[in-house]
Formats: C-alpha cells, structure tokens, sequence
C-alpha cells in the first residue's frame, strides 16, 4: 500500500503515554511513519536519498584525501627531486612524473644511460655533480638493459617537457653488436604509464606512433594484462582509418586511464621520495672525496690524475676474466660488419632521434668505447671496429645531433671497470667533463687529454 | 540484524554510519584498484 502525502495536521492527536511508531508505507519518494493509530506522524526523509546523500559525502571525503595527497606529492617532487637522482626505483624509472620533474628544471641535465650507472666507482656522474659544483645537477635515468626503445618509451613519457630541453643519451656499444637484443631488458624496462603517455600525446607524429607500436609489438608481455595499451598500440600499428576512428571513440575512456595513472604515479613518486629522505647524505666514503662543493672552481687537471689513479687501483684488485683468443686478428671483421648492420638496436635508437627531432630537444648522444681488446680477441681488427663509429656518426649527422664517441680509448686498459660497458673513474671524468661542457656550450671547445 | 531497529528513533547515527560505510568502500575500492602498477615482465641481467 503506497500513502498518499497526507499532513501530520490532519491526523487526531496520538496519546502522548504510548506512541507505537510503525512504518507503514515507503516509496522511492517519501516515507510515512504513523502512530499505532494509524495516523501520520511524521514525514521521514526518503531511505534511498539518505544512501545518495551518504556516497556523495564519503566520495567528497576521498576526493579531497586524494587532492590534497596529489599536492603533497608535487610538492615533495619539487622540494626533494635530487634525493631521487642516485636511486633507480620504480617510481623514477617506471613512472613519468619524476623525470618530467627533472626535465622542467634548468639546473638539472638528464642523463639516459644504461648499466653505466650502477657500479659504485669514485666520480661517478651523479656523486660528481651532485652539489651543482658548476650550476647544475646530473639527473640519470636508467638502470641495466636500458636499451634504445625503453629510453624511447621514456622520452616519449615527457614529452611537454623536451621542447628546447639539453638532454644526453649514453650509448652501450654492445647493444649495437648483436642482431636482437635479449628480449628480457625491453620487458624488464617497460612501463605501461610510458607508452601511453607516448601514445596519446599530440606531440608527434602519426608515422613515429606507426613504427613505434610496431617496434613495441614485437614485445607481447609488455601489453599483457592491459586492453587498453594493447588495442591503442594494435591501433597505431594498423594505422588504417577504420583503426584511427577506433582510437578516437576510445580516446575519452584513454585520457581517463591515463588521469588515473598519472594520480597514482604522483603519489607513488611523493611516497618513495619520503622513503629517500631518511637516507639523504649517506654517499659513499669513496664518492665523497670525488664530490666537489658548489661554488668551487673545477681544477679539471687535477681530477683528471686522480680518477687515473683511483682507477688504476680499482684494475689492480678487479678480477677480469683472461681473454681467450678464439680467432686471429682481422678474420672477423666482415661478419662483425654484417652482425653490426643487422642489429635491431640501431632502428630503434633512429625511432629515438626521430622523436626527439619531433619533440624539439636538444640533445647530445654519448657512446663509449667498443673494447678493443675483446673484439680483436673474436678476430676483429680495427678496421673492423671502425664500421660501429662510422655508422654511428652518419646517423646522428642526418639529425643534427652532436655526438661525442671515446674511440681513442678503445685500447684504454683502465677507461672500463670490467669488460662490459660500465666505465670507471677515468670513464667518468671524461663523461663529467662533456656534461659540464655541454651544460655550459662549451662543447668542442675544450680540448680533452687522451 | 535489524538494523532499522538499531537506528531507530537516531536519524543521525543512522546518517554517521551510513556515511562510515561508504567511506570504508571507497577507500577499500582504492586499496584494490588504487596502486600504481609498476611490475614488469621478469627481468635477467647477468652482467656484473
């Protein structure tokens, strides 16, 4: 039985001593309570208005909450972004707030690089200019496996940050020696958040997406678990109008992912840089001796002697595998130069270019030495080595991007910390040198010791 | 359990835990779904 809207001044008055209150009637609008007399007596507010108005105020509550730590994050971001550079978490590496952070600032260069910047050697980039010792700090960014396309997905991750940006990408020579690259440093160093940030920025090109999502497919795990990535990427790949229709009807549902990573990307960012705070300060006793102060004149010649003698000393208690000479010197060199041309590395490291040409940076492109020593071992001369420079140099040429390759220190017996591509101290004074000297657009105008 | 007979008569308990509630699911809707993912596919790197 529905009742109608009847006026409590209508009903008898109920007996003061015993009022038996009964639900008697309730509808989606108005609830009527009545004495056990059957008259109304008083209108209650609508049981389903009380949930609505109950949500609404329990949302308001968390949307505040989350506001409120969304502030809280950028601004620990601002205050505490150097706390960040040494540390290759997942909120600085996986994420896109941090390095837009470093990106935006002027007295930050960020640094891409790969395995180089683990080993914990005196002069190392980040100790090196960590007190801004010349006006800036060196912000790296990467960890090992970092390979072109996981530098690409980054990159691309900022990419309202790069216009006019001075950036510096460290090349790893052995990436450019084998035809694929082990597919677990590419899956190891992907980021959901990255790529679609990429994706569906308006920065670039519908061609750059085309080869990018086809670059990126060749990954499955990746997209694995996320429809949304793996339709947008399917999507660019296709590149048909039937695919960009698509892209468009789901580009509202995309933007509201992406709003909803970026939150939690924020957060995460803010959380983990608490968590470095409690351990500000603590830089290694070697590095310290290596960490010049602000404000103090750089006497490069001097720093020089000593990352030649901190290195001969870490060569001297290093336990470098004996090489075994598997071939004579030159035997090798044509199939190097065809294992070289082939590698995958070099199509994805032109992807990075082209998105950096597009997005407008500035940047520097970094490569160490091939070592010498190794590859003449496998039987490949120096002539042989020569085709990895030459390549290297007539790509970036065709970008307009300046290059800086150590090949004069590919016999260098102390330039590397091991045999793998991870410099030492002398690495890092000549790489400490071309920062600053790049940071200062000095570049090319100081001469560098051999 | 009645609950209609727990907050009978107190309109505004029934209002604080009703709003209690909502707030509980929110937040336990966000514990669940909320955290940034960041897990990559197994990552093996042997070099040093």
């Amino acid at each position: 039985m529905i009742s109608g809207p009847t006026s409590t001044l209508d009903a008898p008055p109920a007996a003061p001593e015993k009022v038996a209150v009964t639900k008697v009637a309730t509808t989606n609008f108005v609830s009527i309570v009545s004495t056990s007399s059957g008259a109304p007596l008083v209108a209650q507010p609508p049981r389903g208005h009380s949930h609505l108005i109950s949500l609404c105020a329990a949302v308001l509550v968390a949307g505040s909450l989350i506001t409120g730590g969304y502030f809280w994050a950028r601004d620990i971001q601002e205050r505490r972004l150097h706390t960040a550079a040494p540390e290759f978490c997942d909120a600085k590496l996986h994420g896109v707030a941090l390095i837009r952070e470093a990106l935006s600032r002027p007295d930050t260069l960020v640094f891409f690089g790969s395995s180089e910047l683990i080993p914990d050697v005196p002069m190392k980039g980040v100790d090196f200019f960590s007190d801004s010792p010349t006006g800036f700090t060196m912000f790296p960014v990467g960890k090992a496996g970092t390979t072109a396309l996981s530098v690409l997905q980054k990159l691309g991750g900022a990419a309202e940050q790069l216009e006019g940006k001075k950036l510096v990408l460290s090349l790893s020579p052995s990436f450019f020696q084998t035809d694929e690259v082990d597919a677990k440093y590419f899956e190891g160093n992907s980021s959901k958040l990255q790529i679609k940030e990429f994706f569906w920025s308006d920065r670039f090109s519908a061609e750059l997406k085309r080869d990018v999502a086809v670059a990126i497919l060749k990954y499955p795990k990746v997209i694995e678990g996320d429809w949304t990535l793996n339709f947008t990427l399917r999507r660019w790949a296709g590149g048909s109008s039937v695919d960009r229709c698509l892209l468009a009807i789901i580009q509202p549902y995309a933007t509201l992912d992406r709003m909803v990573g970026r939150l939690q990307d924020h957060i995460e960012a803010g959380l983990a840089l608490k968590g470095m705070v409690a351990t500000e300060g603590t830089v290694p006793p070697s590095a310290g001796r290596f960490r010049p102060t602000r404000g103090k004149v750089l006497r490069w010649d001097d720093l020089f002697l000593s990352a030649e003698q901190q290195s001969k000393a870490l060569a001297a208690k290093s336990r470098k595998r004996p090489i075994k000479v598997v071939r004579a010197k030159g035997t090798w060199d044509k199939q190097f130069a065809v294992k070289m041309r082939k590698a995958q590395e070099w199509k994805d490291f032109e992807l990075v270019l082209r998105l950096l040409k597009e997005a407008g940076a500035k940047p520097l492109v970094m490569s160490m030495p091939l070592h010498a020593d190794v590859l003449e071992a496998q039987g490949v001369s120096e002539t042989g080595r020569l085709a990895y420079g030459e390549r290297l140099q007539e790509m970036v040429r065709r970008y307009g991007v300046p290059l800086v390759y150590f090949k004069d220190h590919e016999s260098d017996p102390v330039f590397f910390v091991d045999q793998n591509d991870h410099i030492g101290s002398k690495g890092w004074w000549y790489y400490n040198r071309v920062l600053d000297d790049f940071y200062h657009d000095k570049l090319g105008k100081s001469a560098l010791p051999k | 359990m009645d609950f209609d007979a727990i907050f009978e008569g107190r309109p505004e308990l029934k209002r604080l835990a009703l709003f209690l509630y909502y707030v509980a699911l929110v937040f336990a809707l966000i514990f669940l779904y909320g955290r940034g993912d960041f897990s990559t596919p197994p990552f093996v790197y042997q070099e040093f």
